[in-house]
Parts: structure tokens; C-alpha cells; sequence
């Protein structure tokens, strides 16, 4: 469904993404694993269609991305980006304007499963409640593909089961899903498959299967290629 | 393209709200000035309004740029550019928005001018002779009267709001050139200042060195020796526009 090309992406002072390819299927979820600074977000940026690469391509459904695509696409991005003045009945007006497969009925329900007031205007709320709020706009799409950059990140622990339980309430099948995160552990009984980035490059990629071996777990195989209490590993299978 | 409007102006509505409601009270004291026949008030209160709404207008405008610097500096901008739209609607709608404001308050202005000056007429009623005395006189110098001076001050306007719309383009310009340049890196709203000095300092030797028409001494006529002058505007504005909308397209990354 999703298939990236040789993507490579350069600044003024770093490749953020070198050479990678990688492909997707629909219906999966998919886990995008390594350190800051290793080019989750730019990978991700660019399949959406955000950062236009320096060489390579990505393609959704076989149409390179663009304009186009970008309705059959979310993305989550770590950082609150509603308008500041917005309330939630306008980030749904928004939404609606714009994107014919946002559910307006999906989308109040994750809120009330996520305890949040309608009438709360963005810019009063708290870390964690914007942390649920993005993941309700995000989920309420019926877009090909969902991607989450960070879904967990600054959220305590009892809003982290929350959000990692509306994110499997929503696996349906027909949506696919990339996710990043540094807490493996939290995504891992959810994944089919991983994408391990290190310095923009892609060292390991594959299904969970294909991965993780016999009592081993995607903790220890993120261990082994970050090179925690051991060498690095660079090898991708 | 309507939608896309719509949010543009949403998003500065509280600043819109603000200079016309200064506005709408600076007209108040005019108006209640002109009631009470208190010549002191009506002529302070004449020179604020004038100086606001003109000022206003311009701050209106001023508002885009402001408004356009600061969505390329923050995440909300991942709103506007995730949206399945080119960048060409996207800037587009940007440039409609000013537009449209900037006409919107021109003519809101135009009308509270008007009724005060049928206010004044009435409070005022021997002074208004001097209509007709200041429509001899502009018959005198232009060869034409009030009414053909209404129109060719019309057309004034028109070559303002166009010489201004080119100032924001150039401004908009200046500031996607600078967040392409140093994406990701401190010094932006500077090197974008330096831009537009640039840029508009450059515009200003080319259209003096543009050769105007001599079509004759009247107010009207010297306008229209000036078409080549606003030719080229609406070009610069419209190069603007297209670069705008492909530096956004390939290089600014958000």
C-alpha cells in the first residue's frame, strides 16, 4: 500500500533521511523505533507529503504522494498544532470542511471514552488532554493511512492505557497504522511489524515474526541495535 | 478556495475585531462631536479618525504578514499544510484574505467618511456652500468636476491597494525566502527583514526608471499615464504569488 523509494531527505547540516525504502501493507500496524534525532519524524513527514525529498519517492496505493493523497492521510505530530484560538466544535468544523472521511460521531465518542469536555478550548488544555484530543481527530478519520509520531510522549501512565486502548479499539483492518515511540514495550502486543531508524538509515525492518526471535522480545531486539549493554548492531536482516 | 478563507480570517478575527471596533469609536466621537456643534471635539476627533483609519487599514494588512510569519514558525501550520490543498490554494487563499479585508475596511471607511461629511453638511449648512466654491475650483485646474474627481480618486485607491498588496507580497515573499534558507536555525525574521528592504528598494529604482504617458494635465489623465506602473504591479504580485506557492511546495519543511 505504502511503499517509500530511496527516500533521502538532507539540511544544511545533516542527511535526516538516508536512502531509505520501506513498504507497508494495508490493514497493519506498523512501529517506527530508534533515538532522537534518528529520522522517525521526517520519514514520516514525508509520506504524508509534509517534506518533499531530496531524491527518491513515496507512493500510496501506487499514486505518488501529493495534494492528493494527503486526504487518504493523517498525521499525528508530537506537538499540539490546532489553531490557538480553536475550540473542539471548531477543530471538528475544521475537520469536516475538509476531510470527507472525518466521523464527527466516532470522534465524539473517543472523546467521551477519554473523559474530555467539548467545551474546552485548545490552548487551556493540559498536556495529557491534548495528548488524547489529537489521537480522537486522528482515529476519527477514515483515512488508508494513520500515523502517530509520539502518541505517548509526556502522558502519565494511567492517560498512556487510554490512549494505547483507543488505539486498539480502532485496528480494524482496513486502516493502517505507523507508529513512534520510545516505549516499545507499551506498542509492542499491538505491532505487526517494525522499522528500526539509526542516523536516518533504516538497520532493520520486518515483520514481527521475521524480528523477534524465540523468547526474545522488540525491547531486547531495540536494545541489541541501540547498542544498550552491548555493541551496536547494524545489520539488517 | 472559500473555505480555505474563511479560516484565514478566522484566524486573525480577534485583531480584525479590535481595529474595527477602534474604528467604529473614533466614528462615534465624530459623529457625537458633529451633534453637539462642538467644533473643538469635531476637529480633534476628525484628525484621529482620519489618522486611524488610515493607520487601521494598514495594520489590517500588516496583520497577513504577521499572521503568515508566524504560522511558518509554529506547529499549527501542520493544520493548514496537511490539508488536501496545493500550496497554490493554500497561499492563494492568503492573498485573497488581505485583499478582501483590506477592501472591506477601505470601503467601511469610505462610508462612515461619506456620512460624516452628510452630517456635517447638515450641521454645518453655510460652510457646505464651500462644496460648490471647491467644485469650481477642481473644474478650474482638472477641467473636470467633483464627480470625475471621485472617480479618478476611485482609481487612486485602487493603485494604493495594489501598491500595498505588493508590499505584503514582497513581505511574504521575504519571509518564505528566509524560513527556506535558515530552516531550522535562528535569524529568520531578520534575513526576511532584509529581504524586503532589498526587494523593495529594488522595485522602487525599477518603477521610477518605467516611463509614464503623457496623456494630458488633468488629475484623470495623469492616472492613466501611469498603466504601465500598474501592469507591472499586478505582475510582481502575481510572480510572488507563484514562487510563494513553490518554495512552500519544495523547500520550507515544517
Amino acid at each position: 500500500m505504502i511503499q517509500c523509494n530511496d527516500v533521502v531527505k538532507k539540511y544544511m547540516s545533516c542527511t535526516a533521511v538516508n536512502h531509505v525504502s520501506l513498504s507497508m501493507d494495508r490493514g497493519k500496524i506498523y512501529t517506527v523505533l530508534g533515538p532522537n534525532g534518528s529520522g522517525k519524524t521526517t520519514i514520516m513527514k514525508i509520506i504524508v507529503g509534509l517534506i518533499l525529498p531530496n531524491s527518491g519517492y513515496v507512493e500510496l496505493d501506487g499514486v505518488r504522494v501529493g495534494t492528493g493523497t494527503k486526504a487518504d492521510m493523517v498525521y499525528m505530530p508530537t506537538e499540539s498544532y490546532f489553531y490557538p484560538y480553536m475550540k473542539i466544535k471548531d477543530i471538528v468544523k475544521f475537520e469536516m470542511d475538509f476531510y470527507k472521511d472525518f466521523s464527527e460521531e466516532r470522534f465524539y465518542n473517543l472523546l467521551e471514552n477519554m473523559h474530555l469536555e467539548f467545551s474546552d478550548k485548545v490552548k487551556n488544555m493540559s498536556t495529557g488532554m491534548l495528548a488524547k484530543l489529537k489521537l480522537a481527530v486522528a482515529l476519527a478519520r477514515n483515512a488508508k493511512l494513520i500515523m502517530l509520531d509520539e502518541p505517548l510522549n509526556g502522558i502519565d501512565i494511567l492517560a498512556r492505557e487510554t490512549i494505547i486502548e483507543a488505539i486498539k479499539a480502532n485496528i480494524d483492518g482496513e486502516r493502517t497504522f505507523l507508529l513512534s515511540s520510545h516505549l516499545v514495550d507499551e506498542l509492542e502486543p499491538i505491532v505487526d511489524g517494525a522499522f528500526f531508524m539509526r542516523n536516518g538509515e533504516l538497520v532493520l525492518s520486518g515483520t514481527k515474526g521475521e524480528i523477534v526471535n524465540e523468547g526474545k522480545t522488540l525491547v531486547d531486539v531495540y536494545k541489541e541495535v541501540y547498542g544498550y549493554g552491548g555493541n551496536a548492531y547494524g545489520k539488517a536482516y | 478556495m472559500g473555505k480555505l478563507i474563511k479560516y484565514e480570517f478566522r484566524k486573525d478575527l480577534s485583531a480584525y475585531i479590535s481595529v474595527f471596533a477602534m474604528l467604529v469609536a473614533f466614528e462615534l466621537y465624530v459623529v457625537i462631536s458633529l451633534l453637539l456643534k462642538n467644533d473643538k471635539h469635531v476637529g480633534i476627533s476628525s484628525v484621529l479618525f482620519i489618522m486611524f483609519g488610515v493607520g487601521g487599514i494598514g495594520i489590517v494588512m500588516l496583520m497577513g504578514v504577521i499572521s503568515y510569519t508566524r504560522e511558518l514558525g509554529s506547529k499549527y501550520s501542520y493544520m493548514t499544510f496537511m490539508l488536501p490543498r496545493s500550496t497554490h490554494q493554500i497561499v492563494g487563499a492568503k492573498y485573497l484574505t488581505v485583499l478582501i479585508v483590506t477592501v472591506a475596511s477601505t470601503a467601511l471607511y469610505s462610508v462612515m467618511l461619506y456620512l460624516d461629511m452628510l452630517l456635517a453638511q447638515n450641521v454645518y449648512a453655510d460652510q457646505f456652500r464651500m462644496v460648490k466654491l471647491v467644485d469650481e475650483f477642481i473644474k478650474t485646474i482638472s477641467g473636470k468636476g467633483i464627480a470625475d474627481f471621485a472617480v479618478a480618486l476611485a482609481v487612486t485607491v485602487i493603485g494604493i491597494w495594489l501598491n500595498i498588496l505588493v508590499t505584503v507580497s514582497f513581505a511574504y515573499l521575504s519571509v518564505t525566502l528566509s524560513y527556506s534558507l535558515l530552516s531550522g536555525k535562528k535569524g529568520k525574521v531578520s534575513l526576511a527583514v532584509l529581504f524586503f528592504l532589498v526587494l523593495r528598494i529594488v522595485s522602487y529604482i525599477g518603477i521610477s526608471k518605467i516611463p509614464v504617458f503623457d496623456y494630458g494635465q488633468t488629475f484623470m489623465e495623469m492616472i492613466k499615464g501611469s498603466w504601465i506602473v500598474y501592469l507591472i504591479e499586478i505582475i510582481f504580485v502575481i510572480g510572488t504569488y507563484l514562487g510563494i506557492s513553490e518554495m512552500l511546495k519544495k523547500k520550507v519543511s515544517l
